[in-house]
């Protein structure tokens, strides 16, 4: 009568704790499936004394190297396993040993590859093709494997299973979660299993760490179905007890079949691979004949030192031969070879690359021409890229000029190692508040309208008010925080925070194998075509020594790259970017005037606002000026004490005085990640590993749960140093104000190079400098109107578009830039390309020629003519456009203009009044977005002298202190979360251009204009500081125009 | 020379949308080209002007600036069906009314003298009657279309422009006021084209043979006159209203709030023209594709529009929307009104329309929840229940798309349940006394039953509704006890109490 006579016992029979082991849970990585962290299922497990604990995530690894991280620091195994969907229906595989993953992370590739992104396809046969090694548990139920066990179809495949995995690799998975619908499905199984005579193995199929993670589990579970919490009904589980239980627990569950529970330790120990077991091999790049990989590299890098040294002296050779032994010694040849090859491919296809970040520390990849900063010059320690004591992988990033010249170096690393050899890295985008505002409100069934204010207003970077604490968030969108739903919303967020998401692709790190990359880790497609990501992101491969490099685009790398060859044509100068004169002082002197628009990362408004007062006179000034502006500095408040003691204004102190060696270069201030890492290995006692788990609690991604983990580690390592107290406290809040925005020297070395090489190009060659800058665009920080309004300040003559002479991309013409038909609105390249293509056959004679031979469109000859580019054939700008309308409509007029029977138009010869000279600045902008001649403040000078409005250019010559009006276009307009609400403008006049800073209240009481408006007259006190001008705007204008003003550019 | 008036609703997207809308009359309202909070606003209430928003601001843009705003996508059927009630308004003054491309409505004012005294009181009912149907309208009245349109423009109420002076009425107007062309606008712009006599003074020759026919006939309507005459349009029979709804409304409700307001709006177009309503159509489109058609018929034609909602109501009732709906349109049919005849050979009782009518009167005294059938809901709770209507009314015609149907469908499969034995259920669930011993349970009694307990099953645990002002957390058990019952037993764990919730036959 009963489905089970002998009832379930409430108190448990005790059992020995390492008698069970969890094999199938569930981890976030299952994407809506699971709601736990790897990390978090592992602690749970070693709480409930489990020694190993099994990660099946569905249809891949993504947990794995996470699960294997934390296992193995909390003394725990963690068994790899995956849930594969065969032919639609779900079967749990645990890997066994080494041949066993090879097989499962071949399978999933298949599957992956074979499907649409997200999804995976995978057959009968596949399965059949990578069984081996592998431990099948075959669960029951609606979309599992043995369906309701009711079915003819289930002995026939349970039988195609067991020949496939043999009597020892498959067992039936039963599961109780205390629920009466599915007791009867445990049953059937039971007695299936007595009949085919395959063993059982229990779970608990966890979906969730702990009882209480169940309400995520919900949410997630609406989410995947696309329904609310109110709408899942009988979707939902019934209960919470999809959590890791207790060994004695699950004895109790399954008193009435304990060869289940006993199962689970036969197959634990059965699957004796872990990820430390992962066999990865790197390539290798073949060395010559007879030649080893370090013999190879040795003569590289010998040839290489004698084209960067010219001469090597015994320093450059004693640090030369002491990488090469380090090298050598963590046999890492191989490495440097394939990262040369990469670098080779570039030279040899002209595409300028150089290697960012720790890479720079070394004179192995300077000689190899992988880095182009000189670390013996630089005094750059070596022991911070490689070290043998830390025996990790190096890590080289290079820059490369974006777009399609990346593109290619990325597609030759494809071609050299294989699509099965090469892969892109993940990245794991997980929840943030405004993602998971949104999903969770949407599931609660709160107001659309609602939700989406209370997303919007959660903006990361922008500023927050102090009023914008949650309750006032929540009020402010229209919720009350009071109402249990909206409580719900505040708890359901907090728990979504850091959850993956979904799986991205990294923004150019590749990942390399010798061999297979699919038997390392499964491929998948990336949304991008021809891309293929792997399921583990940069952290997952540094973790399991795979190699990577990164490949990152950089616009100003483009800039260069396109500079060199003009400079050379049209100044006559071969310029090698390495051997470019250190120390020049016309550029320092440009640097401290802070005239750096277009200047790769010193071109900001904030860091314009530092030059003056950091002053810099040698190289390495330039790298502390590019680590500054950061928010770690400038929330660590550690910009203005090194200003001042660099200014002699205050002492040069330390906070103690093992701390002298590390930022004896930085005044005392911490300024470098690698000096946080230094200072908490030396006053701290962290290890070479906790202090690398530390850099990456820095990286942007990792949670600040991590990072409160290693402030206390901190703050007990100092107490077991003695150092306690307000020391203490200034120390760790010092790095962790540095958790999320750290930026490392050697990072900022090599970005100080490019920012240095294009100072000197803007300083010596700058037209060559703005042509490249304006062909590379979009790009920095500036609009395109005020990189040609500052070249033209530069000296720069610049000519407007021209049809007769102006190619696609900007040129430059007699010394003299002339301005590319790109930036013609509406003109398509190949129209353009087809005008070059026409001339070059014979110049355009008129108008008419022009529009017959060109092949334009309608709307492209009209937007040539608005832009004055048609001006060459006579007549004014609006002759042209009435001469083009009647071309445009009457081929009669069009042959006979061919024909030269009207060579040229007179001025004045159409009944159109011509354009004001201020209509002439407003068409180029609406045609162009920039103009070559007057710029729009011009033509309001006289109003603006009338009222005694200041110019930019003469704003310098002001006293402190008193009051003054400036007006101009707002081309920077800024309100950064690190400047407790101050606005910042920077307005351009024909002059120059003009900061401003906004108070807080001043802004409130003046949001709507400041927000909108394009040109702007403000009035108020100057405040010049060590040469750092702005204006305090207390008082706003919006300055009319007879005609629609050029936008203004806001919130960089 | 002809007489025309032009009848205009200013600031048309936002009263089109007010006039379906009226609770956010008073809000700080944005109208958007783009669904779900996205692209640029195009029309704004006058507090949402206030509170700093204008056309052309993009929407992150304008919620940054006003936290309140609300933001609705703009609809061009509420535009459609405004304009059609302004010309349903000018219908009742006049046979010979236009609907022109531009959604501006003219009507022909010759020969109305018996009607109105001037000119001026001919605006004035115009003016009254559409306010009366919740559009503001300017009027404005000349020898031509163009004329009379810009001058309801220009008026801003009320401009009559003396007969034969048009022409100069228009030349130092802006351009704009003509709706050129956008093209051609854009090329006027650029030839420092700004007003009406400017353009007007171009020689038309040499404009039409640069733009075309349509610039040709653009000067010619700077200088006042028409390209066509003025075409009549034929008073329509079917009625069209629809509105689309920010986000998809899954509750009775608001859907009935909003269906009456679109039945009043059609029932009063109907009865400007003297006609009846004999016939509506709603159709909903749902979240996530599908949609569905009812047809609601009334015994009689009528403009009584309380009998349709009733009939709406109690049929939504009965046959609810499978999805949330997302857009409502509703069509009209307009027949004459005419005395009915009774049925003298078929026994007496009441009509289906009466009586569907009745039980949705009862459904509205008594509560919805309260008039129909008990029917299981999609919850693990297992006593919960939902009403149902009651089976056997004769039913409205529905027809439902294929998605609907499939969801349906999906929705049985997922109903499946394996039951071994039949239980009786205590409705409402029987309080219990439970003894333990040894951390088993002992003895049972309560509910007219009891005794010790020979056997057991369980703990059986269902525990959800967390998000709910009521969830549960309950173990169950069955329990075989000494009087020889079988019965279904259960602890609450949030009560802390036993209940009984049946008895296995």
């Amino acid at each position: 009568m009963f489905a089970c006579s002998a009832g379930w016992p409430t108190v448990y029979m005790t059992d020995a704790p390492g008698s069970y082991v969890e094999l199938r849970c569930r981890s976030a990585f299952s994407f809506l499936a699971g709601t736990s962290l790897p990390e978090d299922l592992v602690a749970q497990a070693a709480l409930l004394q489990y020694d190993t604990v099994g990660i099946i995530d569905r249809d891949g690894v993504y947990g794995a190297p996470r699960a294997f991280r934390a296992a193995r620091s909390g003394g725990l195994r963690a068994l790899v396993g995956a849930d594969v969907a065969i032919a639609g229906r779900r079967l749990g595989l645990l890997v066994a040993e080494c041949r066993g993953y090879r097989n499962l992370c071949r399978l999933v590739t298949r599957g992956k590859l074979r499907a649409p992104k997200g999804q995976c396809d995978l057959g009968w046969d596949d399965l059949e093709e990578h069984a081996g090694g592998l431990v099948a548990l075959v669960p029951g139920g609606d979309e599992n494997m043995l369906g309701t066990v009711e079915g003819p179809e289930v002995l026939p495949r349970l039988d195609r299973l067991r020949s496939m995995f043999g009597a020892g690799q498959l067992y039936v998975e039963i599961n109780r979660h205390l629920e009466r619908q599915q007791e009867d499905l445990t049953r059937r199984l039971i007695a299936m299993a007595a009949v085919t005579q395959l063993p059982l193995v229990a779970t608990n199929d966890v979906r969730h760490a702990r009882p209480e993670d169940r309400r995520l589990l919900d949410v997630f579970t609406c989410l995947r179905l696309k329904t609310t919490l109110d709408g899942a009904g009988r979707r939902l589980v019934r209960n919470a007890e999809r959590h890791l239980k207790a060994a004695r627990e699950m004895h109790a569950l399954f008193r009435d079949v304990p060869e289940a529970v006993h199962n689970t330790r036969r197959i634990a120990d059965r699957c004796t691979f872990t990820l430390g077991d992962l066999g990865y091999r790197f390539p290798r790049v073949a060395p010559p004949l007879g030649a080893s990989a370090i013999g190879y590299l040795r003569e590289l890098v010998e040839r290489g030192a004698r084209d960067r040294y010219r001469k090597i002296t015994s320093r450059v050779r004693a640090q030369l031969e002491h990488e090469l032994g380090v090298i050598d010694r963590l046999d890492l040849a191989g490495y440097f070879l394939i990262v040369w090859d990469i670098g080779e491919f570039c030279r040899s296809q002209g595409i300028l690359a150089q290697g960012r970040g720790s890479a720079a520390n070394s004179a192995v990849c300077y000689a190899l021409g992988i880095t182009a900063v000189d670390p013996i010059g630089m005094e750059l320690l070596f022991e911070r890229f490689l070290s043998e004591e830390r025996g990790e992988w190096p890590d080289i990033d290079l820059d490369l000029p974006s777009g399609d010249r990346r593109e290619a170096v990325i597609q030759y690393v494809y071609r050299r190692y294989g699509t099965h050899g090469a892969a892109m890295t993940a990245n794991v985008v997980t929840y943030r508040p405004r993602s998971a505002v949104r999903e969770a409100g949407k599931v609660l069934g709160l107001g659309s309208e609602s939700i989406a204010r209370l997303a919007t207003r959660l903006r990361a970077f922008e500023f927050r008010d102090p009023d914008d604490a949650v309750p006032n968030q929540l009020v402010a969108a229209g919720l009350d925080p009071a109402a249990p739903r909206v409580r719900l919303l505040v708890e359901l967020v907090r728990r979504m925070q850091n959850l993956p998401r979904h799986l991205g692709q990294h923004s150019g790190g590749m990942v390399l194998a010798s061999g297979r990359l699919d038997e390392i880790v499964p491929l998948e497609p990336a949304a991008m075509p021809g891309r293929v990501v792997i399921q583990w992101d940069k952290d997952d491969c540094a973790d399991l020594g795979i190699i990577k490099v990164d490949l990152l685009g950089l616009g100003m790398m483009a800039v260069l790259e396109d500079a060199l060859p003009l400079v050379r044509e049209h100044d006559g100068i071969a310029l090698d970017l390495s051997q470019l004169p250190a120390g020049d002082p016309v550029v320092y002197d440009m640097l401290q005037r802070a005239d750096t628009i277009g200047v790769f990362q010193v071109e900001s408004r904030a860091q314009m606002a530092t030059l003056p007062r950091l002053k810099p006179t040698c190289f390495y000034d330039l790298v502390v000026e590019v680590a500054i502006i950061r928010p770690g500095p400038i929330v660590g408040q550690m910009v203005h004490p090194y200003l001042r003691r660099r200014a002699g204004r205050e002492p040069v102190t330390y906070l103690h005085p093992s701390l002298e060696p590390i930022l004896k270069r930085t005044l005392g201030v911490p300024l470098f990640q690698e000096q946080l890492l230094r200072i908490a290995m030396t006053i701290a006692g962290f290890s070479g590993g906790e202090a690398e788990e530390l850099r990456r609690a820095m990286g942007f991604n990792r949670s600040t749960a991590r990072m409160a983990q290693i402030e206390t580690r901190i703050r007990s390592g100092m107490a077991a140093r003695g150092i306690v107290g307000e020391t203490a406290e200034i120390i760790s809040r010092g790095i962790t104000s540095f958790a999320l925005y750290g930026f490392p020297e050697s990072h900022s070395a090599s970005f100080a190079l490019i920012a240095y090489a294009s100072a000197y190009l803007k300083a010596h060659h700058p037209t060559a400098f703005y042509c490249a800058l304006l062909n590379n665009w979009p790009m920095g920080f500036y609009h395109p109107a005020t990189l040609v309004k500052d070249a033209e300040r530069h000296g720069v003559s610049v000519r407007p578009i021209d049809v007769t002479r102006s190619v696609w991309l900007c040129t430059i013409e007699q010394g003299a830039l002339r301005l590319g038909l790109r930036y013609v609105s509406g003109l398509r390249e190949a129209s353009a390309r087809r005008i070059e293509a026409e001339r070059s056959r014979g110049q355009f004679s008129t108008l008419g020629d022009l529009v017959a031979r060109a092949g334009l469109q309608e709307d492209e000859r009209r937007h040539l003519a608005n832009a004055g580019a048609c001006a060459v054939f006579g007549g004014r700008r609006r002759d042209v456009l009435w001469q083009l309308a009647a071309l445009d409509r009457d081929p009669t007029t069009l042959f006979a203009s061919r024909s030269s029977a009207v060579p040229k138009m007179a001025a004045g010869s159409s009944p159109l009044s011509a354009m004001s000279p201020l209509e002439e600045t407003l068409a180029d902008y609406d045609a162009t977005g920039l103009t070559a001649g007057p710029h729009v403040m011009a033509h309001l000078r006289e109003r603006l002298r009338l009222r005694d409005v200041v110019a930019s250019a003469d704003v310098r010559r002001v006293p402190h202190g008193r009051r003054v009006r400036v007006a101009g276009h707002v081309i920077v307009r800024q309100r950064p979360g690190t400047a407790k609400g101050m606005l910042f403008l920077t307005l351009e006049d024909e002059t120059g251009t003009c900061n401003v800073v906004i108070r807080p209240d001043v802004f409130s009481r003046h949001r709507r204009l400041l927000h909108t408006c394009r040109l702007l007259l403000v009035e108020g006190p100057i405040q010049s500081v060590d040469g750092v001008i702005h204006v305090q705007g207390v008082a706003f204008e919006e300055m009319m125009l007879a005609g629609t003003a050029p936008p203004s550019h806001g919130f960089h | 020379m002809s007489r025309i008036a032009c009848l205009l609703v200013p600031d048309l997207c936002l009263m089109a949308h007010l006039r379906l809308n009226s609770e956010l009359a008073e809000k700080p309202l944005a109208l958007t080209d783009g669904r779900a909070g996205r692209g640029r606003v195009v029309a704004i209430s006058p507090a949402a002007g206030k509170a700093g928003i204008f056309p052309g601001m993009a929407v992150t843009q304008a919620r940054a600036v006003c936290d309140a705003l609300v933001i609705r996508p703009i609809s061009s059927e509420a535009l459609a069906a405004a304009v059609s009630t302004l010309a349903d308004v000018a219908s009742t003054l006049s046979s010979r009314v236009e609907i022109d491309d531009h959604d501006v409505v003219f009507m022909d004012c010759e020969g109305g003298g018996l009607l109105w005294a001037s000119e001026a009181e001919l605006a004035a009912m115009l003016g009254a009657r559409a306010a009366r149907c919740g559009l503001p309208v300017w009027v404005g009245i000349a020898d031509s279309k163009l004329g009379a349109s810009v001058a309801a423009r220009e008026g801003g109420g009320l401009r009559i422009v003396p007969a034969g002076q048009t022409r100069e009425f228009l030349e130092p107007l802006p351009l704009v006021l003509l709706d050129p062309d956008p093209e051609i606008a854009a090329t006027l712009a650029s030839w420092g084209i700004r007003f009406i006599g400017d353009l007007a003074a171009l020689p038309s020759g040499a404009v039409a043979h640069r733009l075309g026919s349509a610039g040709g006939m653009l000067v010619r309507r700077a200088r006042g006159e028409d390209d066509t005459p003025l075409v009549a349009r034929q008073i329509p029979r079917t009625f069209h209203e629809s509105l689309v709804l920010e986000y998809g409304v899954d509750r009775l409700e608001p859907l009935v709030f909003i269906l009456r307001r679109l039945i009043e709006c059609v029932t009063s177009r109907i009865e400007l023209h003297g006609l009846g309503c004999r016939e509506i159509e709603i159709g909903f489109d749902f979240e996530g594709g599908g949609s569905d058609l009812r047809t609601m018929t009334a015994a009689a034609p009528t403009t009584e529009h309380k009998i349709f909602v009733t009939l709406a109501r109690a049929h939504l009732e009965k046959c609810p929307p499978a999805h949330s709906v997302t857009k409502i349109s509703l069509v009209g049919v307009a027949t004459q009104i005419r005395p009915t005849q009774l049925d003298f050979l078929r026994p007496s009782g009441p009509a289906p329309a009466a009586l569907a009518s009745t039980l949705a009167r009862l459904a509205v005294l008594c509560g919805p929840d309260r008039v129909g059938v008990l029917r299981r809901a999609d919850s693990h709770r297992p006593e919960a229940v939902e009403v149902a209507r009651f089976e056997g009314l004769s039913t409205p015609k529905q027809e439902t798309s294929a998605g609907a149907l499939a969801s349906i469908r999906d929705r049985g499969a997922n109903e499946r349940m394996v039951v071994h034995l039949a239980l009786r259920a205590f409705r409402p669930p029987v309080a219990l006394e439970v003894f333990e011993r040894a951390g088993g349970l002992d003895y049972v009694r309560g509910g007219g039953f009891g005794g010790r307990v020979v056997r057991r099953a369980g703990p059986w645990r269902l525990r959800g509704e967390w998000w709910t002002a009521d969830p549960y957390a309950r173990e169950y058990y069955d329990v075989e006890l000494s009087d020889g019952g079988v019965y279904r037993i259960y602890r609450d764990v949030r009560l802390q109490c036993w209940l009984a919730d049946g008895v296995y036959d």
